[in-house]
């Protein structure tokens, strides 16, 4: 509907050459993907050129200094943001030729978000919060019932459906972040600083959940200031600058 | 007035203001801090819902008013009186008793005027009547023949009559349902009633030749005619019970002479003054106006509620707008995380536009219900002052509920669209 403009620019796609095949089994792939913001004259890059591949099933830890574009670069594989040029593939779908409600469905179908606030809704009971996305796909009632029920069975936290946030620590709340990201079974999940605001008891609570879950078959890709944390990962992509430094 | 209406609003301006003062400077920081995350959901956040939901509910209150009086005043102004009184003139003679000492020397006055003023051009239809409607009463006591005589001065039977001349029903559209109206200078005394008369003293029964007389002695009228009941007192009253005489048969000191025009009455004053002048400059015409004039001098109470009512329902329904827009602005910019948090876990711009005014709407709901609950109390107040509408009409209310949940939708309509473009980057970022 023309009546709804998308807050995110429509973007130009980057031509495809034979340096950057997508590499096979790769579940996401980005090709010269940069980001930057206009200055008057001059442009401040957040991100440069960044190139990867990562494979489904891979538990990947995304490091660097503040300010290197990390938070940046999940937004953008989480499809948050549109404002960039280059070229994504998610599931062999070319992301950056996709239309705003193209790109809403795919990364509905196949991407769950954990944020380091946790931003669950304070008005919302935990039942309320799980249910949200699952009330934005086309699920019937019953079923989201039945999803919702089995996830707090999951994550035993069956007893606290009925609470508020604000009645729940801060590691029961990233619990429950955590189970509002995988309720819809995404392929991928992408946590920013997931543990930033826990402390170690929790935190480590909440990496060996994204341990089962990666070894369930989840792709995780995780934005971690702790060497601790990316221990859980099999690989480590430093930033720097926007730069990819090291991989 | 206007001084005092300055103060009022200083004074209430300044007092309501007090209150949220206080609380912010009572609130500990932490506490504030933390209301702050959780948006518009705090105590702050309720108390301005609740005034919303309470500025609705005395919206529609004060539009339920308005419509019903309203109503009641396009009612009374269509209502059927009896008579049509479209286009006609009318204006008092009273010959002086002076110089018209005698029955004859009256009778020849108002036949000489009624002559000249059907005359005039521009005349379709001419009457006279000792009374007008809508203008004064003019009650007797009567008795009915072959009835036996009222034990007690409270039973006697009361009319209100008119000399009228023979043309006053065609003039004035009154319908004559049973025998005839007079014939000009009709020797036999004579009388034309209404239905009512005839339905409280002849039910079942054949009025046509009966006879009535007026006071204890008077001369026996014989019934020729029954015509239809009119309001003579405006359509909020129930129509009296009447009994017409032709003039020429009694005597009343004055007289009101009617004219019926094709359009533009009022333009035949100067011609009605000159032609009675013309008989005697000593006798002036008095009252000229129209009867449409009168009816709606009749109704100018009504008009002035309506109006009054109509101007405050708008004025309500303008602030309950701005109440509801600034609400609702006021929520999406304090709930730009959350909304930001939704677009994130999949919801789309419209999924979006659709909580903002789903969410207003509630809110209008609820003191849709409120207000209507509240109209209905109201509206019982309003009993003596309505006409052929209910306080309680459901159109009405439906009507006005309708209306308000229509403006809080358009109301919602910018901060809806304002909060489909939130970025949910900046959004998230912004925590």
């Amino acid at each position: 509907m023309a009546f709804f403009k998308s807050s995110q620019p429509v973007r130009q796609p980057d031509p495809v050459t034979s340096d950057t095949a997508v590499a096979p089994n790769a579940l996401i792939a980005l090709r010269n993907i940069e980001k930057s913001y206009a200055h008057g004259t001059s442009r401040t890059y957040v991100l440069r050129r960044i190139s990867l591949d990562i494979k489904d099933g891979e538990f990947v830890s995304i490091m660097g200094p503040s300010g290197a574009g990390k938070s940046t670069l999940l937004h953008i594989i989480g499809m948050h943001d549109s404002a960039w040029t280059g070229e994504y593939y998610f599931v062999d779908q070319p992301v950056h030729k996709l239309a705003a409600k193209d790109r809403a469905k795919l990364h509905k179908q196949h991407i769950g978000f954990v944020f380091q606030s946790y931003h669950l809704l304070d008005h919302l009971t935990v039942y309320e919060n799980l249910d949200i996305p699952l009330s934005y796909r086309d699920i019937k009632k019953s079923e989201r019932e039945s999803m919702v029920c089995d996830i707090l069975d999951k994550f035993a936290i069956v007893g606290k459906k009925d609470l508020y946030p604000n009645q729940l620590s801060g590691g029961q709340q990233q619990l429950v972040a955590v189970a509002r990201a995988v309720i819809s079974n995404p392929k991928v999940i992408l946590a920013d600083e997931p543990t930033g605001n826990l402390h170690t008891s929790q935190g480590r609570e909440i990496m060996e959940l994204f341990k089962k879950l990666n070894e369930g078959g989840t792709t995780i890709i995780q934005v971690t200031h702790s060497e601790t944390n990316a221990s859980y990962g099999s690989r480590t992509i430093e930033l720097r600058d926007g730069w990819i430094v090291d991989e | 007035m206007f001084a005092f209406a300055s103060l009022l609003t200083v004074v209430t301006g300044v007092l309501f203001g007090l209150v949220p003062a206080l609380q912010s400077s009572r609130s500990e920081v932490t506490n504030s801090l933390k209301d702050g995350a959780r948006g518009s959901s705090g105590a702050g956040g309720r108390i301005r819902r609740s005034l919303i939901v309470a500025e609705v509910a005395l919206a529609l209150v004060l539009l339920t008013g308005g419509a019903l009086l309203l109503q009641t005043f396009v009612r009374l102004q269509r209502a059927d009186l009896g008579f049509n009184p479209a286009n006609v003139l009318v204006g008092g003679v009273n010959p002086p008793g002076t110089t018209y000492d005698t029955r004859a020397k009256q009778l020849a006055f108002y036949d000489q005027v009624f002559e000249k003023a059907s005359a005039l051009p521009g005349v379709q239809k001419a009457a006279l009547a000792s009374v007008l409607p809508l203008s004064g009463d003019s009650d007797t006591n009567f008795s009915l023949e072959g009835r036996p005589q009222p034990r007690t001065p409270s039973e006697t039977p009361v009319t209100w009559y008119r000399l009228v001349s023979a043309s006053y029903f065609d003039t004035m559209e009154m319908k004559i349902r049973r025998g005839r109206a007079f014939e000009p200078r009709e020797a036999m005394p004579a009388v034309v009633v209404n239905e009512s008369m005839v339905t409280k003293f002849y039910p079942g029964e054949e009025p046509l030749g009966r006879r009535i007389r007026f006071g204890e002695d008077g001369p026996w009228f014989t019934i020729v005619g029954v015509v239809a009941d009119a309001k003579v007192r405006g359509a909020r009253e129930a129509a009296k019970i009447e009994t017409f005489v032709p003039y020429w048969q009694l005597t009343e000191p004055g007289m009101n002479i009617l004219l019926k025009t094709a359009s533009n009455p009022e333009q035949l004053a100067s011609a009605l003054r000159a032609a009675v002048a013309s008989i005697d400059r000593n006798v002036p015409v008095a009252s000229i106006s129209t009867l449409g004039e009168m009816v709606s001098d009749s109704i100018e109470q009504p008009r002035f509620f309506a109006l009054l009512s109509v101007s405050f329902a708008v004025v309500a329904l303008l602030l309950a707008a701005i109440g509801i827009y600034g609400v609702m602005a006021y929520a999406v910019a304090q709930r730009t995380t959350e909304i930001g948090v939704r677009m994130a876990l999949g919801a789309t711009p419209s999924e979006v536009f659709r909580l903002v005014v789903g969410d207003g709407l509630k809110l209008t709901g609820i003191g849709v219900v409120l207000g209507i609950a509240a109209s209905l109390v109201v509206a019982s107040w309003l009993t003596t002052l309505l006409f052929d509408v209910r306080p309680g009409d459901p159109w009405t209310l439906a009507a006005t509920a309708g209306l308000l949940l229509v403006v809080a939708a358009v109301a919602c309509v910018v901060p809806a669209r304002r909060a489909t473009r939130v970025d949910p980057m900046v959004a998230l970022r912004a925590e």
